[in-house]
């Protein structure tokens, strides 16, 4: 899996974040920028009909409407209806600026893989990448 | 690292390790279920994802293993073995096991558990040979059903996508079906069931939430205030006119009432709570017997207060591998018996009054009660006259005795020999009893009764010269006050010790004034002189301990009451006669009474003092019999020394003592005889009121190899002839030990100590 083109989606809503993530990401495959949660599981959900799921979604948690949190949980109950394995699940990195526990220890209940604090820390950010495979 | 996200890490952890514990054990039993595959991986996932985050790299390593093999399982790559549930239990051992390390000190620990990781990697790989033809044949089996199932998987995943999706058209159902038809049939199966539990479990989650049991421990200490205060205010508006008053402190009392029946909700648990980890235990310990054992609940969900929980879980994991080890037969034995290959071990809760009722029931061998017999006579706990003279059932209750293990061969799984004696005082520090039921041949059921809660509970308000006291209801079998003439007729004194008839029992007394040293005029006097009965009367509340009665006679009975226990200070503590204190409704303290504790003090545990239907100790009391001379010292302090000692009784005119090198000495048979005095060297200062000649000097004139020494007492009782237990105390110089000689606690003199002086 590893180089190529990944499937990336970036669910942010500040731009400064949001640019940031695209281009260190833009490295690694093909980035798609939404900056709500509603918009973020269409995106994500018609990628999985289309067969294409994510190989990796960025979601922010303090979103307008849905929060990252809930954008999670919907995701993982579709891929769980689909029967989804690990490897073809979407991995999701957190990326928020709350720092709490039950923010940090919830999202990781809901199925995210990755939990990176704001200011991104861009080595973080590889690491978890490299331990996943997709650098 | 954050160390506060840290231990909720760990708690919540811990918490998805126990789930993960049942889940696996049921997916043994249901090794099809997808919803438990699901449930277990995303535990582990979340387990996983964490570890990551917190940078914890083993735990993170193990758990992504485990993950992965659980992946493999749930796309039903590889199918579900028995080796791959052992292994992935013991994945849930060590994963606790590291979290225990992580939380004693805050970092990981070296070594990495390398077998077992391998173990998991191989279990992964292993089957990678097999899964096509597994496949196949499945699909084989299946398709038939794959095809008229079709309609209702279409409309599965329109429901889905209705729900999930807006405007994305998908034609892809077909094409998964015709992709992966086994799974996709087990997903029919399953998605109704994986929704209902999704949504009760959310609604769960939303309609509960966390908290810290320091601070349910908080409140339920401020309810208790607040009762406290409440009895005050009530017991102040029963003499208050005030109709207002009145009104205002009755709606006090309802919702003090509810609060605390509230807040002793909010510290409710489940028992279920302990139970959920018998069948892991049960499955483990089975394998290790080579037995095959099933555990069926009852009333799992009965509630039981979150510190009795805690106290309850090791005696019930202790009897329930003795069940498996020492009760349920091997299945061979089971099946030449007529019995199924499986036994079972029945485990039941239920509320009765303000106890609960817990029976471990188990349908193996029995005790075998010949083998308790021998096993006793053998160890020598009782002689086999007082043996032959017991029921099958005191037989059995045997066990229950210190030391006692039947197992022929020691496993290490029970059979230490600390056993029942440990569980049945585990028990018993909680307020709980057990008893033992057991048919040889059909199977054992013991019955623990246990408290609601411990914090509030009712007691009886006894007092003792004017002291009040509190015993707790639990231990109170019944009240009863003996008159005049009765106390000759119904009491009985034998070998010293004082017993009442009660109903064809001898109940074996014990006066609290004298165990507390706290004396009043009513049971003072039917002591000191039994043969004055005269218009005297006592009270006595009979005690219930282990399987013994004890009366313990006290000067007066008031009401019974919810009392909020609290623990003693720290100074009290070590004096181990009070389980607590509570305070009463106007404001003053009452001690409550361990009567466990006050029986041991008196000596009246000893089983020769125990009740016999005949009445008749004297067979029991076997013991070599000391003469002794009792005096008294002080108002309070009874001695003894041993007459064999004794060379002498002497009285002196006061007047006679001189001085000698610092020390009373006095001119006696041409020589000098070096005087002890007791209630100087004992700091005892009062003499007895009654003392009969205040100018007499009573000396005990002792016999020792150095010469001759007097015992200065206050008063020589008795010689009596006595077989006596001591109790020996530390810390407490110049006496031996103590024992009760005739019904008195008496302190047995350590000359040497004097003599160094």
């Amino acid at each position: 899996m590893s180089n190529s083109e990944a499937n990336i989606l970036i669910v942010e809503d500040d731009a400064v974040t949001s640019k940031v993530l695209s281009s260190a990401l833009g490295l690694v495959g093909d980035c798609k920028v939404t900056d709500n949660g509603e918009e973020a599981l269409e995106i994500a959900f018609s990628a999985i009909e289309k067969n294409k799921p994510f190989d990796l979604i960025c979601l922010d948690i303090n979103l307008p409407g849905l929060s990252g949190r809930d954008v999670l949980k919907t995701l993982r109950a579709f891929e769980s209806k689909k029967g989804f394995s690990l490897k073809e699940s979407s991995l999701v990195i957190m990326i928020t600026a709350n720092t709490d526990k039950e923010s940090i220890l919830g999202s990781f209940g809901e199925g995210c893989e990755a939990y990176i604090e704001k200011p991104i820390d861009i080595e973080k950010l590889r690491d978890v990448l490299r331990k996943n495979d997709l650098l | 690292m954050d160390q506060e996200l840290l231990q909720e890490f760990i708690i919540e952890a811990v918490e998805n390790l126990d789930s993960l514990d049942q889940e696996l054990l049921e997916l043994e039993n249901n090794p099809q279920s997808q919803e438990l595959v699901n449930s277990i991986f995303r535990r582990i996932h979340t387990i996983k994802g964490t570890c990551g985050f917190l940078e914890l790299t083993k735990l993170e390593a193990l758990t992504h293993t485990g993950e992965t093999l659980l992946d493999s399982l749930r796309s039903g790559r590889i199918p579900m073995t028995e080796a791959i549930i052992t292994a992935l239990l013991e994945m849930l051992d060590t994963v606790r096991d590291m979290l225990e390390f992580i939380e004693a000190n805050a970092c990981e620990r070296e070594e990495q558990n390398e077998s077992l990781l391998a173990d998991l990697k191989r279990l992964n790989e292993e089957v990678e040979e097999t899964p096509v033809e597994k496949e196949q044949e499945s699909a084989e089996t299946i398709e038939e059903e794959v095809m008229s199932e079709e309609d209702e998987l279409a409309a599965l995943f329109k429901e889905a996508q209705e729900e999930y999706l807006k405007g994305a058209e998908g034609d892809t159902n077909e094409k998964v079906v015709e992709n992966e038809p086994v799974k996709e049939v087990k997903k029919v199966e399953k998605n109704d069931s994986v929704k209902e539990t999704k949504e009760s479990g959310n609604k769960l989650a939303e309609s509960s939430l966390r908290v810290d049991v320091e601070l349910v421990d908080r409140l339920m200490n401020l309810v208790g205030e607040l009762v406290l205060t409440r009895n005050q205010i009530l017991q102040f508006a029963s003499t208050s006119t005030d109709s207002a008053f009145s009104n205002t402190t009755q709606q006090l009392n309802l919702i003090t009432s509810e609060l605390q029946e509230g807040v002793m909700r909010t510290r409710m648990q489940p028992i279920g709570n302990v139970w959920n980890k018998f069948p892991r235990i049960v499955r483990d310990v089975s394998k290790a017997c080579n037995k095959e054992v099933q555990v069926i609940m009852e009333g799992e969900d009965t509630e039981l207060d979150k510190t009795i929980i805690a106290a309850i879980k090791d005696p019930l994991t202790h009897i329930i591998r003795n069940s498996i080890d020492h009760g349920i037969e091997a299945p061979d034995v089971r099946e030449a018996r007529g019995k199924d290959r499986q036994g079972t071990i029945l485990l039941s809760a239920h509320h009765e009054g303000g106890s609960v009722i817990i029976e471990i029931n188990d349908d193996g061998g029995g005790i075998n009660t010949a083998r308790v017999r021998d096993k006793a006579i053998e160890k020598g706990l009782y002689s086999e006259d007082v043996i032959e003279g017991m029921s099958d059932r005191e037989i059995q209750n045997l066990i229950f005795h210190a030391g006692f293990s039947t197992a022929e061969k020691l496993s290490n799984i029970s059979g230490r020999g600390v056993g029942m004696d440990v569980v049945r005082s585990n028990l018993e520090s909680i307020g709980g009893n057990i008893e033992l039921q057991s048919t040889e041949g059909i199977g054992t059921t013991l019955k623990i009764k246990i408290p609601l809660t411990l914090a509030i509970i009712p007691a009886l308000i006894v007092t003792q010269a004017d002291q009040r006291f509190a015993i707790p209801q639990v231990d109170l079998v019944e009240l009863f006050r003996l008159e005049g003439n009765e106390l000759v007729t119904r009491m009985e004194d034998i070998h010293g010790s004082v017993f009442i008839r009660l109903r064809g029992d001898l109940l074996p007394v014990v006066y609290l004034g004298h165990e507390l040293n706290l004396y009043s005029k009513v049971s003072e006097d039917v002591s000191e002189d039994v043969a004055d009965f005269e218009n005297k009367n006592i009270t006595v509340v009979v005690i219930k301990i282990e399987n013994k009665q004890y009366g313990l006679v006290i000067d007066e009975v008031h009401e019974t009451q919810e009392i909020v226990v609290k623990p003693l200070g720290r100074r009290l503590k070590d004096i181990n006669l009070f389980g607590g204190a509570t305070i009463m409704g106007d404001g003053q303290i009452a001690l409550i009474l361990d009567t466990m504790a006050i029986a041991r003090q008196a000596n009246i545990l000893e089983d020769k003092k125990s009740i016999s239907d005949d009445g008749n100790l004297d067979d029991e009391i076997e013991g070599e019999k000391t003469s002794l001379v009792v005096a008294d010292v002080g108002e309070k302090r009874r001695i003894a020394v041993e007459l064999d000692q004794v060379n002498r009784l002497e009285e002196f005119p006061i007047e006679s003592v001189e001085y000698g090198s610092g020390s009373k000495v006095i001119k006696y048979r041409g020589g000098l005889l070096k005087l002890i005095d007791l209630s100087e060297e004992l700091r005892l200062d009062s003499k007895p009121e009654d003392a009969e000649n205040p100018d007499e000097l009573k000396v005990i004139v002792l016999n020792e190899s150095s010469g001759l020494y007097g015992l200065v007492v206050d008063r020589v009782v008795d010689i009596v002839d006595e077989s006596v237990t001591l109790q020996s105390w530390e810390n407490c110089s110049g006496v031996r030990g103590s024992a009760v000689v005739q019904g008195k606690v008496t302190d047995f003199i350590d000359l040497n100590h004097f003599l160094q002086m």
